[in-house]
């Protein structure tokens, strides 16, 4: 028998009194305002960093595109403004008049004139999402998967038609700082500074979130570092790690969209094509510990093509590359956080070191300032696609239009308290959890010795912390080899939300023969449904009306909870958990608009969804 | 003659049409560009073409563009300079006809351009004082109304699943005895009922959550019991019904909606008042454009 019994019971009733008061938090980390070039090209030329706080604080603001009154039905807690670093703010200041100019000397200025007058002329005839287009990478003709950067079609020179936009993009920086700084309201409202890294090598996405839990003293020392001047994740790193050094200023790094990273974002090698090793590993998830999984541009959970036996796999599939023109979309399972869990547990066999042992969350990377992950309420991804009959927009540089969009994703947080620092906290130890919009509120707890009743317990919370983990921790081997860990996990509706269907939990592991697994188990459920001899469970119905768009929570349940033991549990194989949590099916945000243009059924999408929440898993370690 | 033409030369007028000639035609020969562009000619070359060739296509890659049409054959240069001379013909003589003066479309698209300048106005007035703010306040307080907020705990009895409501009704009944005869306290309420989906304790939570918590008519009706104040009293009261079951409660504090004063709420005052300072110096700025118009005003009122 091993030997090795990890104290962590009495560690954790050390911490319970403090753990057990621990609330959960919604936010976005994720959102572009106006000055994002991008944004700012496709209508939003008013809702800047300010009216984003004002929305997420729940109070009304005009919309930058129809020009009515919005409001967010359900405040959030926490915001980040994350406009994208590359051009920051430079479209507004040309727009504005404002650019401050460096001279290029006379043929230089003469193209920069021109190029200005062409953006104007594109805003003035309302294309600027074409003029957006000459931005973004050409089509990919890489067919052996080498290094994208090197790509000798991959030139973002033609941004360079603008001269050095430093002094404007600072400006622009300190006013993003200096508007999270008014918000930022501590225990009651938190706002953090960050921006976004919008790396796109041959239209493979790699962006990243930024974010600071530090304040203005720190940030006003840096320009927010851009895929303009390295487009290599290690480049990124680099940065973060010299100007913590040299400001004091804490980051972490939030990968997301990897869905349409042409299977870069979780490769078995690095980007340039080398292998994997503890030093690259290391630095990775120590900058990036959490990962977005679901957003506008759908959810990267995984698809039907490598999770085959998950029936609620391909859940807001979206497939369409950010490039110039069109090009079979192709997933990968470098592109999906769920095969990229488990090829993380194979590779740290191999160095010792799991490079995406990442958390996991949801943002909305919404463009128009706005925030918007309510269905009902959905004000779409560019200010333009806002309303029903602008979805379908003409001439549109990616495949996809407005009906793709997801109305998606939260990002909830289980904090001490609404401030930067236990939220940064909570994201460092990957206490965060990611839903598809509704405020779903779930708790999980791994451990060995739960008591019985756990799971109907009035201080759960304080239980499980007691006598487990929470999502994001680490579960250690017992040493007693027929032990299972056992899972408590409770599941509540929203407040205004749906009713809940089930409760899953997702385990992936590498098994004798070096193959990676995954299994998908039904653990809780509502209406007193019977489990069949496979451990599949009949639908739970559906009560959306097609004609008015409306559901009832005649079905489901408010809450779910469980005390769970794995049935197939084998100490000697390395596994990670994570709990995902289904509403019963919902109207989707098209249906919806399809009815108000009286059609018969939405362009593109479902017409109705089920929504969820996917926790941050909990890795266990094998001896 | 000699003599007249010398007393022309003296002539001031004379002097000065003669100034204004040379001063027009210098401006002339150096502008040649632009007057070779006049009324009946049409100027083309490549940038020009570039530029039309992108609006047509609707896509914009100007050294691109540039390069396709140095490199078109010139059966198809000669149909795109057909296409642009008559959009360029079309359109002047439109001008010419003033056929832009009653459409509705140009007509906001120039209006919008305007205002956009307006705009930008704003920065070169000076910033916002202390008073400035007070007086924005006092006309605006309505703006910053703080919605109504309670402090509460309850004993939750689940109802209409399992339990039904009357048996549920009764069973709180019996309880809220034993918790009045026990003078139960705030902080003991968790040790009786049974857990609730969301929280125990709402401490200063609006009645906005609150509702959507329990619903409506529990909101009000919470709002509307007696507040407990321990030692000298000590009440629960209900049960109130929710969507779920049946609570007893004992509230502790109710604060209605009200006003804050100008202190509590000077960030999201200098924010609004910016704004609203900004639109005015925009409304200013198109009063004073206005102000050089002379109206004439023909209408008729009855």
């Amino acid at each position: 028998m091993k030997t090795i019994i990890i104290m962590l019971c009495a560690m954790a009733s050390a911490m319970a009194g403090a753990e057990a008061t621990k609330n959960v938090y919604f936010g976005d980390t994720h959102l572009h305002s106006s000055y994002s070039f991008d944004a700012f090209l496709n209508n939003n030329h008013s809702a800047d960093p300010d009216a984003a706080y004002r929305w997420a604080k729940g109070q009304p603001v005009i919309h930058p595109y129809n020009r009515t009154r919005v409001q967010i039905g359900t405040p959030l807690d926490f915001l980040v403004v994350s406009d994208h670093a590359e051009m920051l703010g430079v479209m507004k200041a040309v727009r504005e008049g404002t650019m401050i100019k460096e001279d290029l000397g006379w043929i230089g200025n003469i193209k920069r004139w021109y190029a200005f007058r062409l953006m104007n002329e594109a805003i003035d005839t309302d294309t600027g999402l074409q003029f957006f287009g000459q931005f973004l990478p050409k089509i990919a003709t890489d067919k052996d998967h080498s290094d994208p950067v090197q790509n000798p079609s991959n030139n973002i020179s033609r941004v360079n038609i603008f001269g050095d936009m430093t002094q404007t993009s600072k400006r622009a920086w300190d006013d993003i700082v200096e508007s999270a700084e008014r918000h930022n309201d501590p225990g009651t409202f938190t706002s953090l500074i960050g921006w976004e890294w919008s790396s796109i090598p041959m239209g493979a996405n790699l962006h990243r979130i930024v974010i600071t839990p530090d304040g203005a003293d720190k940030s006003k020392q840096f320009l927010p570092y851009g895929s303009d001047q390295s487009q290599y994740p290690e480049d990124l790193w680099q940065w973060l790690d010299e100007t913590q050094q040299r400001t004091g200023t804490r980051f972490i790094a939030i990968p997301h969209n990897s869905n349409i990273s042409k299977g870069y974002m979780f490769d078995n090698t690095t980007l340039r094509g080398e292998p994997i090793d503890a030093d690259y590993a290391r630095r990775r998830i120590k900058w990036e510990p959490i990962v977005e999984v679901t957003q506008i541009k759908g959810d990267s959970e995984t698809r039907s093509d490598f999770s085959p036996d998950d029936e609620f796999a391909d859940f807001e599939n979206y497939d369409h590359y950010i490039q110039q023109g069109k090009s079979e979309y192709k997933g990968s399972t470098a592109d999906y956080i769920r095969p990229a869990l488990k090829k993380g547990l194979a590779i740290e066999q191999d160095i010792g070191v799991n490079p995406y042992k990442f958390g996991l969350i949801g943002s909305t990377d919404a463009h128009s300032g706005l925030s918007s992950a309510e269905e009902g309420n959905f004000l779409g991804k560019m200010a333009k696609d806002s309303t029903p009959e602008t979805k379908e927009r003409v001439g549109s540089v990616s495949s996809s239009n407005g009906w793709n969009m997801s109305a998606s994703g939260l990002a909830a947080v289980w904090a001490e308290e609404n401030t930067r620092e236990a939220i940064y906290a909570a994201f460092k130890r990957k206490e965060v959890y990611a839903t598809s919009g509704p405020r779903l509120r779930v708790q999980m707890f791994a451990g060995w010795d739960f008591p019985e009743n756990a799971a109907i317990a009035e201080d759960f919370g304080a239980i499980g912390n007691q006598y487990g983990v929470p999502m994001g921790g680490d579960l250690i081997a017992t040493g007693e080899d027929n032990k299972a860990p056992s899972f408590l996990i409770r599941a509540v509706k929203g407040p205004v939300d749906a009713n809940l269907d089930r409760v899953q939990v997702v385990k992936g592991w590498v098994d004798n023969n070096g193959q990676q697994q995954e299994k998908v188990y039904n653990v809780a459920w509502s209406d007193n449904r019977e489990l069949s001899a496979e451990g599949e469970l009949p639908d739970v119905g559906n009560t959306v009306d097609l004609r008015s768009g409306r559901y009832t929570n005649t079905i489901g349940q408010a809450e779910l909870a469980v005390l769970w033991v794995d049935p197939d549990f084998n100490s000697g194989h390395s596994a990670f958990y994570y709990t995902r949590v289904l509403q019963i099916p919902t109207p989707r945000n098209g249906l919806l608009d399809s009815l108000a243009l009286e059609l018969d059924k939405p362009p593109r999408g479902p017409k109705t969804l089920q929504e969820r929440a996917y926790t941050s898993p909990i890795w266990y370690q094998s001896q | 003659m000699n003599l007249f033409s010398r007393q022309v030369f003296k002539e001031p007028l004379f002097q000065f049409l003669i100034i204004g000639l040379v001063l027009l035609g210098g401006e002339r020969l150096i502008n040649a560009k632009d007057y070779s562009d006049d009324q009946y000619s049409i100027f083309i070359d490549d940038q020009l073409l570039a530029q039309f060739m992108q609006r047509e296509a609707k896509s914009f890659k100007p050294e691109d563009a540039l390069k396709t049409i140095q490199g078109l054959p010139l059966s198809e240069r000669q149909r795109l300079i057909e296409r642009y001379v008559q959009s360029e013909v079309l359109y002047r003589e439109a001008l010419g006809l003033n056929l832009e003066r009653d459409d509705q479309i140009i007509r906001r698209r120039l209006m919008q351009k305007m205002d956009y300048l307006a705009q930008g106005f704003y920065d070169e007035k000076a910033p916002l004082t202390e008073v400035d703010l007070r007086a924005y306040y006092d006309t605006n307080r309505e703006d910053y109304i703080r919605v109504a907020t309670a402090t509460f705990t309850h004993v939750f009895v689940a109802s209409g699943k399992d339990l039904s409501w009357e048996k549920g009704e009764t069973r709180a009944l019996k309880l809220l005895k034993g918790l009045n005869a026990g003078q139960v306290p705030f902080e003991n309420s968790g040790l009786y009922g049974e857990r609730f989906l969301y929280n125990r304790n709402y401490v200063n939570r609006d009645d906005e959550e609150i509702a959507s918590h329990f619903g409506l008519n529990f909101k009000q009706e919470m709002f509307s019991l007696v507040l407990s104040n321990p030692p000298d009293s000590l009440k629960w009261q209900g049960p109130l019904k929710s969507n779920y079951g049946w609570h007893l409660v004992l509230v502790t504090k109710k604060t209605p909606m009200y006003i804050p004063e100008f202190q509590d709420v000077s960030a999201a005052v200098l924010a609004d008042a910016q704004r609203q300072q900004q639109r005015e110096i925009k409304q200013l700025a198109i009063e004073m454009l206005i102000s050089k118009y002379q109206i004439i005003d023909k209408t008729e009122p009855k």
